[in-house]
């Protein structure tokens, strides 16, 4: 299992695009995705259970990912939550 | 809501109403009233007996799959119809309906508790956005349409209901509605929808972008309305000065008749315009552009007789994904948009961010004069150097130019041009093709760069004016704010002053200059660019038609006298008064079949 505070990034945070693409990306992997925020775990491959944490923009999220191909899963996710586009 | 309907059936005339709004598609339109809300089906809570349970989990996903199917169906008509941009919403739409979370919980939930699947569905959506009441709110209302869309499809399909939809509309409906979803504009269908009325919207909403192209008359804005109509209702569309009349009186229809027929006229004669080419009595060839922004209007463009894309805005690209866009991403849609109007020209704009295209999360005191446009790009060379370089790569696809918005300083245009030298050579180290001799331009949009016209032309091969911005500065008028927005007006003398100074300066340094602003779709304004020698003009797709025949009934050397009086007169009324009365005196033959000037009036 791989877990690990991240600051999210982008210009608006894990709104309903980003969190959609997320889950697309989440989804190609065996692992299972977990994300926390303030202490709530949610399902990470599920876009409503993302939307519900509000991870706005500069927002400290955990990401835990565990399987059997977590740490490809786990750096391709971290890329995708902490990018900044710029 | 009730009573008022029962209240409205039982008077034997209606009375007019009239409701305003924003006109963004023209055109004349009465039909009956088809109120679009957002549809919530009646779900009624049926226990099961265990050995249903396999039977009912089953219909579910059933039901599932059959609304993968309808939306991505959907998906590719929209990506074909407006563009890969619009197909995203869906998939957005799609995700929801896939969320691993809600199927598992909602196949639980009709096991465990032996409910029906519309039930344990629509309870395991309420408890999954429980959770969001803390803080997320705006997240989910956000995308509240989209989500409520989603789950009324699935329940309908559980349901065996047919979703009221545009597509089951009487033929000649207007469309009401608070806001339409994009799964509903893509499927405007200008044989049954005759023409939309929002509340919601602005000139660039989808549902605008939709009705314009597909030349249904439609008008947003339009505070109030859902509330004042029934279905059924009789209305009266006028999208030329966005007006709604519901229950037009006998009188109402008579005075519109007769301008329907003249605008009907009007339309024919125009249709006829679209071989010919943009040139006026004295043969003088203007080229004549369309300003574009999606793709769908790029086929409006092209439909219209456009000779180019005089001014393609980048900002969407990175405001519709709310982040920027990759260079891959940017570089297909410049390809596209090249390879369309080949051989004729296409003039990219670089990100126009910043001002009153806000980039989400990002604000400061004074946007206009604050960090917009070139001045942002300058600041952000990763950014900007992504975009030079998908245009560069999409230079060999067309016939494509680059232009850089807000300069004011020949500082910027230099920086601006060494940017996109270091992306040349990059892009040769990488051996990647693109045009070496690719045009570069620069919109003259503040008083700093007309005044400097001279010197910019020196260093660039074109220019291009953005009126609407170089009014706002010249006048310091925030058009937006609404206490002083009357004082904005493109012919005032101080901007005529300006926009001349620029056209002579390119003449003498020996580049073309061009109009894309909206400057440039105002008959008034038209026959003073002629006058003043204007070698481009560009006006939104749907004016295109409008503009030729406007150009194709002016003599150059008349409206050159009348430029040259109007850029000495002291007012901008002094200015439209002299305009009018040339008009008439001699541009008589034009004066008849301008139906724009009337609306201009109003």
């Amino acid at each position: 299992m791989i877990k690990e505070e991240l600051i999210i990034g982008g210009p608006v945070g894990l709104h309903a695009r980003p969190a959609a693409e997320f889950v697309r990306l989440a989804e190609k992997f065996q692992s299972r995705v977990r994300l926390a925020k303030d202490g709530i775990w949610v399902n990470g491959k599920s876009i409503l259970a993302i939307l519900t944490l509000a991870a706005e923009k500069g927002s400290v999220v955990t990401l835990e990912v565990s399987g059997v191909d977590e740490e490809e899963a786990f750096r391709v996710l971290k890329e995708k939550l902490t990018q900044n586009d710029t | 809501m009730i009573h008022k309907s029962v209240d409205s059936r039982m008077r034997s005339k209606p009375k007019e109403k009239i409701v305003r709004g924003i006109p963004v598609s023209a055109g004349f339109a009465r039909g009956k009233v088809f109120v679009y809300r957002l549809y919530l089906p009646e779900v009624e809570e049926r226990a099961l007996l265990p050995d249903e349970v396999a039977k009912e989990v089953e219909r579910f996903k059933k039901g599932i799959k059959i609304t993968n199917e309808d939306l991505r169906q959907l998906r590719d008509r929209v990506k074909k119809e407006m563009g890969r941009d619009f197909a995203d919403f869906i998939d957005v739409q799609l995700a929801v309906l896939n969320d691993q979370e809600v199927l598992k919980k909602t196949e639980q939930y009709i096991s465990e508790k032996l409910r029906n699947a519309e039930f344990a569905y629509t309870q395991t959506l309420k408890e999954i956005s429980a959770g969001v009441s803390r803080t997320g709110l705006s997240f989910f209302r956000e995308r509240f349409v989209d989500i409520a869309d989603v789950s009324a499809r699935v329940l309908s399909v559980l349901l065996g209901e047919e979703l009221p939809s545009i597509h089951t509309l009487e033929p000649g409906s207007i469309i009401v509605a608070q806001d339409l979803p994009p799964s509903e504009t893509a499927l405007l269908d200008p044989k049954k929808v005759a023409g939309v009325v929002l509340e919601a919207g602005g000139k660039t909403s989808h549902t605008a972008i939709m009705a314009k192209a597909k030349e249904i008359p439609a008008v947003v804005g339009a505070q109030g309305i859902t509330r004042e109509v029934d279905d059924g209702d009789d209305v009266l569309v006028d999208g030329y000065r966005g007006i709604v009349f519901i229950n037009p009186t006998p009188s109402r229809l008579t005075t519109y008749k007769s301008e329907i027929e003249r605008y009907q006229a009007h339309r024919a004669s125009l249709k006829a315009l679209v071989e010919e080419e943009a040139v006026t009595l004295d043969g003088k060839v203007i080229d004549l552009s369309a300003n574009v922004e999606f793709l769908i209007e790029a086929k409006t463009a092209r439909q219209n007789g456009a000779r180019g894309v005089g001014l393609f805005r980048t900002e969407y690209l990175y405001l519709a994904k709310r982040r920027p866009p990759t260079e891959e991403e940017q570089y297909q849609v410049f390809r596209d948009v090249a390879e369309m109007f080949k051989p004729y020209p296409v003039i990219i704009r670089t990100f126009d961010l910043g001002g009153d295209k806000v980039i989400p999360g990002y604000s400061e005191a004074n946007p206009f004069l604050g960090w917009r446009a070139i001045r942002l790009c300058l600041d952000d060379p990763v950014l900007f150097k992504g975009q030079l370089r998908a245009i560069l790569r999409a230079s060999l696809h067309g016939n494509v130019k680059v232009m850089f918005p807000m300069i004011a300083t020949i500082e910027e245009l230099r920086r601006a041009k060494l940017l996109l030298e270091e992306a040349k050579k990059e892009l040769r180290k990488e051996g990647k093709g693109f045009n070496e001799q690719m045009e570069v331009g620069v919109m003259i949009e503040t008083p700093s760069a007309a005044l400097l016209a001279q010197q910019l032309a020196r260093e660039c091969n074109f220019l291009s004016i953005g009126s609407n911005d170089l009014t706002q500065y010249t006048l310091a008028v925030d058009r937006g704010n609404k206490l002083v927005a009357k004082l904005f007006d493109h012919l005032h003398p101080a901007v005529l002053q300006l926009i001349k100074k620029t056209i002579d300066a390119a003449h003498q340094q020996g580049v073309w200059v061009g109009m894309c602003g909206e400057f440039g779709a105002d008959p008034l304004g038209i026959i003073l660019l002629l006058g003043m020698g204007i070698d481009e003009i560009s006006v939104v797709p749907g004016m295109i038609p409008e503009a030729k025949s406007i150009i194709r009934s002016v003599d150059t050397t008349v409206a050159r006298d009348v430029a040259s009086q109007a850029v000495e007169l002291s007012t901008a009324l002094e200015v439209e008064r002299l305009l009018y009365r040339e008009l008439h005196r001699r541009f008589s033959k034009l004066a008849q079949s301008l139906f724009a000037v009337e609306a201009r009036k109003r």
